[in-house]
């Protein structure tokens, strides 16, 4: 994996959250109760539900500074 | 006697002439005999009443024209003239110059008759009269060097790039006449933008040069627009009625001249601050309408990051119940499983009764599996029976 200081998790928010939903899918379709597969997505999708919050949090933060400048004039 | 002070009767009179020309003189006196010759001149003597004492004099055709004085006998009057002996005949005569109507009352029923007359001639009417233009460039002047006037004037005139040409005129008197007949004829071909005749405010008699004929129809066929700023008393110059515009002072025809360019100069401040301001406000209304679609676009944004944070809550939903639903069907699946086998086990049978049969380790099938004396274990539902097959 690629490591990026400014995003975190070095993904950015919209892979992560492709990744994150093709996770959800395979939950939907599973058919096959591999629950050891099930415990390894779980991880991950946890993992990608993580690092999405932070990075949203850094979008929003990011944009109300923006929209605070913009107002202040 | 010394012969060389001998000279002819013709050189004598010459020289005489000559010393006469210094000798001008204003005079007044009564108008007698007048006569026009055929060839144009008038031939008068001018009589002093108190003595019977008299002087011929000659007025030439063309200056009688430019003196618009109508001579009569008896009329009383003063002359501008030059001694003269008229070589052909020995006598002495005065060659007149100017000729001026005297006293108040004369000169107004002079003025009032030409004024009439020119009037009927439609000299002094609107639509006869030219356009001072807005901007004029050229202005040819003419007034006296010395006086008020010209002082007023230049005083006045503002610096709008004014060519101006100016001739020296007497103002004053009969005299002037000629002089503001020669000035009008310097500046006639200038190729002028307007014209200006100013003097001061004086009696009717002062005025007498401003109502000659000849000067007021000159004034009227200028090729230029004459504006006259000549003061009055009682009665408006005939000058004044007949040029273009005329004001009252020296300063109102400055002014005047100025005006159009002082109209321009207001109007093009109007026009810098009208492209200043239209300016600014399309520079505001572009920098609204961009900031406007910055705030819609910005809500949008707001919008977006809501629907990513709704959609990773439900995402961790659905994870957690994905892997939920996934273990929960794993412990089904199990659960199941254990109660097929517990159903499926053979060992089950014995507690109806059954029992499973073993010999040496082998399940009993059939008789043939065994033979007598053999051990065998009969498999009971609550333990194992050992026996003996007879």
């Amino acid at each position: 994996m690629k490591k990026q200081n400014e995003k975190t998790d070095g993904s950015n928010l919209n892979e992560t959250l492709k990744k994150l939903n093709q996770i959800v899918s395979w939950f939907e379709s599973q058919s096959e109760l591999d629950v050891e597969k099930g415990l390894e997505y779980v991880k991950e999708g946890a993992k990608l539900i993580k690092s999405s919050r932070q990075r949203l949090g850094e979008i929003e933060n990011e944009f109300k500074e923006i929209k605070k400048e913009i107002s202040r004039n | 006697m010394n012969s060389e002070n001998i000279i002819s009767v013709s050189k004598y009179l010459d020289k005489l002439n000559s010393t006469l020309k210094t000798e001008s003189a204003k005079i007044i006196g009564e108008v007698s005999g007048l006569k026009l010759h055929q060839n144009g001149h008038y031939y008068f003597s001018l009589l002093d009443k108190t003595d019977q004492s008299k002087i011929d004099c000659v007025i030439w055709r063309s200056n009688y024209k430019i003196f618009g004085v109508e001579l009569a006998d008896g009329l009383e009057v003063i002359v501008s003239a030059l001694p003269n002996v008229y070589k052909m005949n020995g006598r002495l005569s005065f060659i007149v110059n100017a000729v001026e109507l005297v006293g108040e009352g004369a000169l107004q029923i002079a003025y009032e008759k030409l004024k009439k007359k020119l009037e009927l001639e439609g000299l002094f009417v609107e639509s006869r009269k030219k356009e001072i233009p807005l901007y004029p460039q050229r202005i040819g002047v003419i007034t006296s060097r010395s006086g008020a006037v010209i002082n007023d004037f230049t005083t006045n005139i503002g610096k709008f790039g004014f060519e101006i040409l100016f001739v020296d005129s007497k103002v004053e008197g009969q005299d002037a006449i000629k002089d503001l007949l020669s000035a009008m004829a310097t500046l006639k071909n200038k190729n002028l933008d307007v014209l200006v005749m100013m003097r001061g405010g004086g009696s009717l008699e002062s005025f007498q040069a401003f109502n000659n004929e000849t000067l007021v129809r000159v004034v009227a066929e200028f090729p230029a627009p004459v504006l006259t700023g000549i003061g009055h008393d009682k009665d408006v110059s005939l000058v004044s009625l007949a040029s273009d515009k005329n004001v009252s002072t020296p300063t109102a025809v400055a002014n005047l001249l100025n005006s159009g360019f002082l109209e321009a100069r207001g109007e093009i401040r109007f026009l810098e601050e009208k492209i200043f301001s239209n300016f600014q406000s399309a520079i505001f209304d572009t920098f609204r309408r961009a900031e406007d679609t910055l705030f819609r676009e910005m809500d949008g944004v707001e919008l977006k990051l809501k629907q990513i944070s709704d959609m990773i809550i439900l995402q961790t939903r659905e994870l957690i119940r994905g892997f939920s639903d996934l273990s929960a069907n794993a412990l089904d699946f199990l659960v199941q499983s254990g109660k097929t086998i517990q159903l499926s086990n053979p060992e089950r049978q014995l507690a109806y009764g059954y029992s499973i049969i073993k010999s040496k380790g082998k399940v009993v099938r059939y008789t043939k599996d065994v033979k007598t004396d053999d051990n065998i274990e009969l498999m009971v539902s609550d333990g194992i029976i050992k026996s003996k097959v007879i």
